[in-house]
């Protein structure tokens, strides 16, 4: 991998990193004081200017409900679990609604209270 | 099961979980006069997410086990706390994954669905409540017919004004046809007749009216609302009403010019020049809107010229819902201490 995959690799987790944050509604503050790390440090996390340790991805990823796959490469969750649900459950939703009830159920799947609490 | 024990059950169930949250003694020791569904899912161990959806008012998941409920940020308040309440009966009463256009089912409705409506009418606007409430601003059944009362009950218990009708009828507090006539009227048109400016604020925001007798009220608005505070008129004897700079440092005060503007609503005759009450307008600072704490707002009335004693003291509270999207505040304080 050359030095430019590298960074472009950097910018595109960080924004994810971001991205998923932002969708839990959590500061940057808060992010910082639950992981025991600086408010700047999260801030350099999410432009990009910093690396993140694996241990640190890690702590992200549980927090944020998402695989660690998913920072590093953008890889979605199976498609057949969000299809099967689809099917199932939702009929002529708008694709924004769809998307935004996959993604909490995905959220709720991975990361759900009995999930996080069974990991410690 | 019937559907007739289906809804029983749901409005027993709503009941047992309004016990179990201790919710009559919190409204009768606090002065907070909404039940807040968020706060129970919360305490269930629910994850409540709020987000900006298209057509969808809400949703209640249920993946591998892990119950979430998601609302839309995008609608009146009242509605949003209904949502809630209607995705928490789905949980409570044990249903499947389920999304909602709308919560309010008519008769062809799915029974699960009518139960959940019911379940969440029983949370959200219990009998007691609405007595309790009625009690505190001094209403009584003869008040209720009129469209502008109902409105100012239902800011109060959160909700919106068309299902504070319905529960209103479900209770058996209106008649049926009077139900009927009372739903028709728009709120908006509600929110612009008391105004001066005949403006119903932007975003779907509320208009409260105001009087010494919710001093029994943490009163719970959003940042669009707009108040209008009634206040006992000495005025022929030189006295005014003025904030406390001390405990109201969130508010300005100002004396809604009198013209016909009160008066059209209401029946009775009018009485020009020696009203009974003044109007004031009351206007939140934008810090006051974003705190999220109970803020005061005391009000004295004296004679500008007389330094003694006020004639008069009216003490209120606001505690803004400052609802923001991303998980629910306590989802996401519980799950960030977890993550210690």
């Amino acid at each position: 991998m050359s030095t430019d995959d590298a960074s472009t690799q950097r910018l595109e987790m960080a924004a994810r990193l971001r991205e998923a944050r932002e969708y839990l509604g959590m500061s940057q503050e808060e992010v910082a004081v639950a992981l025991e790390l600086s408010r700047p440090a999260v801030t350099n996390i999410e432009s990009g200017s910093r690396k993140v340790e694996a241990v640190e991805l890690e702590r992200l990823a549980r927090l944020y409900g998402r695989s660690i796959e998913y920072f590093l490469r953008g890889e979605q969750p199976k498609l057949d679990a969000k299809v099967a649900f689809a099917a199932r459950t939702l009929h002529g939703l708008s694709s924004k609604d769809l998307d935004e009830v996959a993604r909490f159920a995905e959220f709720l799947r991975s990361s759900g209270s009995k999930g996080s609490r069974s990991k410690k | 099961m019937n559907l007739r024990d289906q809804l029983l059950q749901a409005s027993k169930r709503a009941s047992a979980v309004l016990a179990d949250v201790g919710a009559q003694q919190r409204v009768r020791d606090s002065g907070y006069s909404r039940i807040d569904p968020v706060a129970i899912a919360e305490g269930g161990g629910v994850p409540v997410m709020v987000r900006p959806l298209d057509k969808l008012l809400g949703a209640f998941l249920n993946p591998e086990g892990s119950p979430g409920i998601l609302v839309n940020s995008q609608r009146p308040i009242g509605m949003v706390h209904l949502t809630c309440a209607h995705e928490l009966g789905h949980y409570f009463l044990g249903h499947e994954t389920t999304t909602d256009e709308h919560i309010e089912y008519g008769e062809g409705a799915s029974p699960s669905e009518r139960a959940a409506n019911e379940f969440a009418y029983r949370l959200l606007m219990p009998r007691w409540l609405v007595v309790h409430v009625m009690k505190q601003k001094g209403w009584s059944l003869t008040d209720l017919p009129r469209p502008e009362v109902v409105y100012q009950l239902s800011l109060r218990l959160g909700v919106s004004f068309r299902a504070m009708v319905w529960s209103l009828r479900s209770i058996k507090f209106l008649t049926l046809p009077l139900a009927t006539q009372i739903a028709a009227h728009s709120p908006k048109a509600l929110k612009e007749a008391v105004l001066p400016d005949r403006r119903a604020p932007a975003e779907g925001g509320d208009v409260w009216v105001l009087d010494p007798r919710d001093q029994a009220f943490i009163i719970e608005p959003r940042a669009a609302d707009r108040f209008i505070l009634e206040l006992p008129n000495h005025a022929g004897a030189g006295y005014v009403w003025t904030a406390e700079e001390a405990s109201s440092a969130g508010f300005a005060i100002k004396p809604v010019v009198v013209d016909a503007t009160r008066h059209d609503l209401e029946s009775g005759p009018v009485v020009v020049g020696s009203s009974a009450t003044l109007s004031y307008e009351l206007e939140p600072s934008a810090a006051a809107t974003s705190t999220d704490a109970i803020q005061p707002l005391g009000l004295t009335e004296t004679q500008p010229w007389n330094r003694g004693a006020p004639r008069d003291h009216v003490g209120l509270r606001a505690h803004y819902e400052t609802l923001v999207e991303g998980l629910s505040r306590g989802t996401r304080q519980r799950r960030l201490q977890e993550a210690r």
